[in-house]
């Protein structure tokens, strides 16, 4: 193998480069962009450990602090609270929005009716495409304990009207299923087309087997996406620290603080309303830090149990 | 023949840059930056179609009489990206010449020296017109862009009194029912169970939002009552300043607002409630007390006209804590903008002069400008946005309600001219029945808001509370602020709705003094002893 592997390099010359080289082309503006987008900002921040004062410049005469703007946040009153939201609430969305859309995808691949099939996808798909600002106003409306849709329904079947949005038992538990429901069509649809990846001379050997639904289903099915669960979860990991920005700003207020209150909406009252940028691009770099390490994790543990590299 | 006609353009264009600089004395250009306004397309372009940001009344105007070319180092599609181009803008120590920020912005440019002394060209080339302007908004507008003694801006001055809260009420039922003007809160606590008795089921006795501090729909004004002053630096029977939020007249206001919310006054949901959420209940004859400013004749109250047109809200003074004590509503300083020159600008006396033509366009009474660069009505409205720089008078809106007070008696306009006259004239179509005009009349009409802001100027049983630190956020301030207040919201909120006893109140204050809160106390009280 590693003398396969030592003639093959040998092997690049500049015939080989001159061939290759249209390729090489064709994926240069995509790097440019990504070296423009990604990278070069990551230059920024050198402000995490700056005292820094915008009208000085970026590469103006600033004060270096050191890790105080770190220290300076995990100090703040309600920050480890909102630390603990945010590992809570990504955790359960991270998990059911891995598991709800495989379930899915399953029942729904065993339905028999394409045309059924085909408009149940489009309809799950849809909540996908629509912005949490709007979803948010819906959601407020749907979930008022006084004349929402919901509570009506509560109230009908002889329950107590809940305060979804104002109490702090329930807080978390809506966020976390709304973000579902609006997510969970676009997992469904990258699993229902792994599953069409599969060879259906599998299923047919199975049957001949005598396997039953529940059987092709454990058997040929779910290791046939085994690759794309496993791709799914690794990316999903790197989400730990984001448990939505967009959905929980739109739909949070005092009250909810308690439970609801994460980094995300921390930072955004601490860097936007008091204009602190230093300890906001500190705990930017937090987060990215500790996502880096979540996906480095999670590729390694796939990579020893499932024998499965992305890159 | 072509060679021919494109010599004598040449010679016109000549000829005619021989005469522009005997129209003025000098010629140069000054640069300003501006946010795109979304209504002046539909107020404004959309009527004057030779007419745009760059070349419009104003600029050829100011071309003319000054000599200064406009010229605009970008105009931002909205207000996030104007802050962003000028914050990098400032990043790169290229601002244009003339600048409008904040106080905190104005601070960060006077540290980095990117901004000019100002006064000396203010006194030498202010209009009596613009410095009696200026001098009219009172003392700490100016103080608060002064460092080290040194004045570096021209505030925009705003209106202090207008600040003021005032409470509105349901002036239908109260006729019907034969309800006086309230007096104390218990006073406002029966009018509140007849109003709700008559609006029957979903009744809100007073409108509140979950923006505590806002304009409208908030708890400031139950505040008043009590003597708190949420937000406010309030000055304390020994001298010193103490945060509003903390003192013990703050725990009263709590306590009135928790039995209030225990006894089904407020609105279960109010503090996941936004203003548009909230407004519902007054909207929709469910409510007729509601705490607000001068301009919620405007919005929210318009929208309760515009669904039931036998609605009348009035305004009317604070209600008070205690039988018999004086009305006492807390203002603050409404300047929120200065503008400033670019060390870098070679004729800093430009802004000055920029501020004293647009003030005899559009204030000076003799000679009346006012419909050609201001507001010349018929759908054209507001064109003297097109101006770079613009003024304000602080105390227009009330001169307004008095000068119209007289003429909507007889019904005739006389000398009345500009916003004067418009607002006259909304106030007497709305008046003579026109209910959609209805607002304008509820603040600068008779029994309107502006005139109830005089009074509390004039009535001995008013005394007006200031917040008295108007300087630039201190050190802890920008730091914790923010941090600080949500903890104490947060409290609020839970007291409020009866999720914890009202001696959590002590608690909280406790530990907002620990977590930075006495550092801040005690950087303002260093600051006001320096004033």
């Amino acid at each position: 193998m590693a003398k396969q592997a030592k003639r093959v390099k040998s092997k690049y010359t500049k015939a080989r480069f001159k061939r290759e080289l249209p390729l090489h082309l064709m994926i240069l503006p995509g790097l440019i962009l990504v070296l423009i987008f990604s990278y070069v900002p990551m230059g920024g921040l050198i402000i995490a450990f700056q005292k820094f004062i915008p009208s000085k410049g970026m590469f103006g005469d600033q004060k270096w602090i050191g890790l105080k703007n770190f220290s300076y946040v995990f100090s703040l009153p309600g920050f480890s609270r909102a630390l603990i939201n945010t590992i809570e609430i990504a955790f359960w969305k991270i998990l059911f929005g891995l598991l709800v859309p495989i379930v899915f995808a399953l029942l729904l691949n065993e339905l028999r009716g394409r045309k059924f099939k085909k408009a149940v996808q489009t309809i799950v798909y849809l909540p996908y495409f629509m912005s949490w600002v709007v979803l948010g106003g819906i959601f407020h409306d749907m979930l008022s304990p006084s004349g929402g849709v919901i509570n009506q329904l509560i109230t009908a079947l002889g329950g107590k009207p809940v305060f979804f949005l104002g109490d702090n038992r329930y807080f978390q538990g809506t966020m976390i299923a709304t973000d579902v429901w609006k997510n969970f069509g676009y997992g469904a649809i990258v699993y229902l087309a792994a599953m069409l990846g599969i060879d259906t001379q599998l299923y047919e050997a199975a049957e001949i087997d005598g396997a039953n639904r529940w059987q092709q289903t454990w058997h040929v099915t779910l290791p046939g996406i085994k690759m794309i669960v496993v791709l799914m979860t690794v990316l999903s990991l790197g989400n730990v620290l984001n448990a939505g920005f967009d959905q929980i700003f739109n739909m949070y207020s005092t009250s909810v603080y308690e439970t609801g209150d994460i980094i995300d909406t921390f930072v955004y009252r601490l860097g936007l309303l008091d204009a602190q940028y230093g300890p906001a691009t500190a705990v930017g770099l937090f987060k990215s830090v500790v996502s880096t390490l979540f996906i480095s994790v999670s590729y390694f543990l796939a990579y020893k149990f499932a024998d499965y590299r992305i890159f | 023949m072509k060679k021919n006609r494109l010599a004598i353009l040449t010679g016109a264009m000549v000829a005619l840059s021989a005469v522009m600089p005997v129209m003025a004395e000098e010629n140069y250009s000054v640069s300003f930056s501006r946010t795109q306004d979304s209504t002046m397309e539909s107020d404004i372009f959309s009527i004057l179609k030779d007419e745009s940001y760059e070349d419009n009344r104003w600029t050829r105007l100011i071309k003319e009489r000054l000599g200064i070319d406009i010229e605009y180092l970008w105009i931002a599609p909205n207000a996030e990206q104007q802050t962003q181009k000028f914050n990098a803008a400032v990043a790169a120590g290229t601002i244009p010449d003339i600048v409008s920020v904040d106080k905190l912005t104005l601070k960060n440019l006077v540290e980095a020296e990117l901004v000019v002394d100002i006064q000396p060209y203010f006194e030498e080339y202010a209009s009596d017109l613009l410095k009696d302007m200026i001098a009219s908004a009172g003392e700490q507008c100016v103080q608060a862009c002064t460092f080290d003694g040194v004045q570096y801006g021209i505030p925009y001055v705003d209106c202090d009194i207008e600040t003021a809260q005032i409470l509105w009420l349901r002036q239908d039922w109260m006729d019907e029912l034969g309800l006086a003007a309230p007096k104390t809160v218990g006073d406002l606590r029966a009018i509140m169970d007849a109003f709700m008795e008559k609006a029957g089921d979903g009744a809100v006795g007073m409108a509140l939002c979950n923006d505590l501090y806002g304009t409208v729909m908030d708890i400031k004004g139950i505040a008043n009552a009590y003597g708190a002053y949420p937000r406010y630096w309030v000055k304390q029977e020994d001298g010193t300043i103490a945060y509003g939020s903390t003192t013990p007249e703050m725990k009263d206001t709590l306590a009135e607002l928790a039995d209030l919310y225990q006894n089904g006054y407020l609105d279960t949901e109010f503090h996941v409630n936004d203003g548009t959420r909230a407004a519902e209940a007054l909207i929709n004859d469910k409510c007729g007390v509601v705490f607000g400013w001068h301009a919620s004749a405007l919005w929210p109250l318009q929208d309760s006209l515009n669904q039931n047109p036998e609605a009348d809200w009035r305004p009317y003074q604070l209600v008070t804590s205690e039988e018999g004590a004086k009305v006492t509503p807390g203002i603050n300083m409404m300047t929120s903008s200065w503008y400033a020159v670019s060390s870098e600008c070679e004729h800093p006396e430009a802004l000055i002069e920029l501020l004293n033509l647009y003030c005899e366009k559009v204030f000076d009474p003799e000679l009346n400008e006012y419909s050609t660069y201001a507001n010349p009505g018929d759908g054209l409205e507001g064109v003297w946005r097109l101006c770079p720089v613009s003024l304000n008078s602080p105390d227009k809106n009330q001169q307004t309600a008095k000068a119209i007070a007289e003429p909507l008696k007889t019904g005739d306009p006389g000398e009345l001219y500009g916003e004067q006259l418009s607002m006259y004239e909304y106030s007497k179509a709305a008046q003579d029945g026109d209910t959609t005009l209805w607002g304008w009349n509820r603040v600068f009409g008779e029994n309107g808001s502006q005139q109830l802001l005089i009074g509390y100027q004039n009535d001995e049983n008013v005394e007006l509370v200031r917040d008295e630190f108007y300087g630039v956020a201190t050190e802890t301030m920008s730091m914790r602020k923010t941090t600080l207040d949500t903890m104490l919201d947060e409290a609020f909120i839970k007291i409020i709705t009866g999720q914890t006893p009202l001696d959590e109140f002590d608690t909280v204050v406790e530990s907002w003094y620990s977590a930075g809160g006495q550092d801040m106390t005690d950087e303002v009280n260093e600051w006001y002893q320096a004033q």
